[in-house]
């Protein structure tokens, strides 16, 4: 490896400084990323402490209400994708298989209809029919936020060059161990990119919670909407758009780190 | 390569694959029996069925019916991955797996048998050795960073790492440019002859089959065998028309490329022109009086003249026939 890259006309020093701006260039986006996330965060942070704050506004702007409304956010967000993930992607590795693959065209209907279906709607309905709380916002916006993921698992997989799983089979692997050694890690990429997804997805309907009393960032939105307090409600709309960001470099960083190398 | 294992006899019996709502067979009733140690050449048009035949070898097809014997053992429902992992696999699309290192594809036949690890790491670099790749140089790079003809060494390397009896190959050097192809297919001549493995190797390129095989058993629709046997046989005497339109016209030509020039009757004394080694072929030879040579010599042992080289050709002809 060593020997290939280095190129006899380069000095150390130049190389050196020639791979430091490669990594930059490669990670240039996972790096700004955090830095932006920082100056909004602070912006915010500033800008909120400076305000004059009513008795209605006092209510919601202030750190306990805030913090417990991040950490509801992150609950619902994390705890749906967590759901996703334990249904999409076993399902996702099923429906490639040869014996559910007639299976994919139905399968993916519904999970179209889940993301067609306005999210609003099927979290007061489910609301209605089982109650409230975060468990029905949780599983709601799990039925809402599955396509990415299902469809991206199954691209993953079917993408693969046939000949690859051809020659795993051939050297004598067991359907199991091809794809656990073989198939998921090739399609790892493609289903990290739908988890990405996902996670977005998630983080933006999340603000929804707040009408099944779940909580989350929508406590600021909703009551800033409904009490014509733009600061409250631009508090919770910047709060999401931190979050969002967070998740997705998260995501990215992910990505970048469980990428198999060679591919 | 101290204690290789070498070939099994590989029996083929009736073997038959029929493919859900086809009309006719893919492949129908195949018999053949492939001697232990030699590699046996299947040869024909595109779409007569070899590489369904050889791919039912280990059950990457699985045979609709029919026996297939290795090594006096019906395997016909061993499972199949117990069966492929004492069968070394090639195929054209060489199929290495992208994101592993080289030294873990050749390693992958080994872990799945449950070799140790130092077992598994010298064998490794044994093999890379063996098909001309250092193992310090290339063991830790993924396949992408390879050449086409690197990746298909390495292709081999991994076919062989458990030290199969058989080895089944499909078209392996049909996607390398002439260059390449040529060097990988005089490589693997001397391999085999070293490590004489029963190998079943599905090519479409005549050349190839005539350079490489034992035998060549040259194919027809449904795969039907219309000739079974040495390269010289079916050049000297090809037992139907089909096989004779696929010999071709230059039937006598390439039938000097297979007879060696230790066999002629040399005039004592080098003299003044080319020398070709007494493993060339009377072909070469022939290639060189065309090119103004007006003798040739032979090693040190002697030279060639044309008289000499016509009375060669003329036996050996009478000789195959």
């Amino acid at each position: 490896m060593a020997k290939a890259l280095a190129q006899p006309n380069l000095t150390a020093g130049s190389m050196y400084s020639q791979s430091a701006r490669l990594i930059f260039q490669r990670h240039r986006s996972l790096i700004i990323q955090p830095i932006l996330i920082l100056i909004i965060s602070a912006g915010l942070a500033i800008g909120l402490s400076r305000a004059h704050l009513d008795v209605i506004e006092k209510v919601t702007i202030n750190k306990k209400f805030i913090f417990r409304a991040i950490q509801d956010h992150l609950i619902l967000s994390f705890a749906s994708a967590a759901v996703i993930l334990a249904v999409a992607i076993p399902a996702g590795i099923l429906l490639t298989r040869r014996r559910y693959k007639k299976f994919t065209p139905i399968v993916l209907i519904l999970a179209n209809i889940g993301q067609a279906f306005p999210a609003v709607g099927v979290l007061i309905i489910a609301g209605i029919l089982f109650g409230f709380g975060k468990p029905i916002a949780i599983f709601s916006f799990a039925a809402f936020g599955i396509l990415p993921i299902l469809r991206n698992t199954i691209v993953g997989l079917q993408e693969i060059d046939p000949f690859i799983i051809e020659s795993a089979m051939g050297m004598g692997m067991t359907p199991k161990q091809a794809l656990r050694q073989i198939e998921l890690p090739l399609a790892v990429p493609v289903i990290l990119a739908g988890v990405r997804t996902t996670l977005i997805l998630t983080v933006g309907v999340a603000t929804l919670g707040v009408f099944v009393n779940g909580g989350g960032l929508g406590t600021l939105i909703i009551p800033g909407l409904k009490l014509n307090r733009e600061l409250v409600l631009v508090t919770g709309g910047i709060l999401t758009v931190i979050v969002a960001f967070t998740m997705d470099w998260l995501a990215r960083a992910a990505e970048e780190l469980l990428r198999p190398r060679g591919i | 390569m101290s204690n290789t294992t070498h070939g099994q006899e590989i029996r083929l019996e009736k073997l038959t694959k029929r493919y859900p709502n086809t009309a006719k067979d893919a492949v129908s009733e195949f018999d053949l029996v492939i001697p232990a140690g030699e590699c046996v050449v299947f040869v024909g048009p595109s779409g007569c069925g070899k590489t369904t035949t050889m791919k039912m070898i280990n059950r990457i097809i699985e045979p609709t019916s029919g026996r297939i014997v290795i090594g006096g053992q019906d395997v016909t429902k061993t499972p199949a991955h117990e069966l492929r992992r004492n069968i070394g696999y090639v195929i054209q699309q060489i199929g290495l797996f992208p994101h592993m290192t080289i030294s873990d594809n050749v390693a992958t036949v080994p872990q799945l048998l449950g070799w140790d690890k130092s077992k598994t790491r010298a064998r490794v670099n044994e093999l890379l050795d063996l098909v001309g790749l250092d193992p310090s140089e290339y063991g830790s790079r993924y396949p992408k960073q390879l050449s086409g003809g690197q990746q298909q060494r390495v292709g081999v390397a991994r076919a062989l790492a458990a030290d199969p009896a058989v080895l089944l190959m499909d078209e392996p050097f049909g996607a390398t440019d002439p260059i390449t192809r040529v060097r990988l297919q005089k490589e693997f001549r001397a391999l085999q002859r070293e490590l004489k493995k029963t190998v079943v190797f599905v090519t479409h390129d005549f050349e190839e089959a005539l350079l490489l095989g034992d035998r060549i058993a040259v194919l027809s629709d449904q795969s039907k065998v219309e000739q079974y046997g040495t390269p010289l046989e079916i050049l000297s005497a090809p037992a139907t028309k089909k096989v004779e339109s696929f010999v071709g016209e230059a039937a006598s030509v390439r039938m000097l490329g297979l007879v060696s020039l230790s066999g002629v009757s040399v005039a004592s004394g080098n003299v003044d022109g080319p020398t070709l080694p007494e493993t060339a072929t009377l072909r070469e030879a022939m290639e060189g009086f065309i090119t103004g040579a007006k003798a040739i010599n032979i090693g040190t042992k002697g030279h060639l003249t044309f008289e000499a080289l016509q009375s060669a050709i003329s036996s050996t002809r009478k000789g195959a026939q």
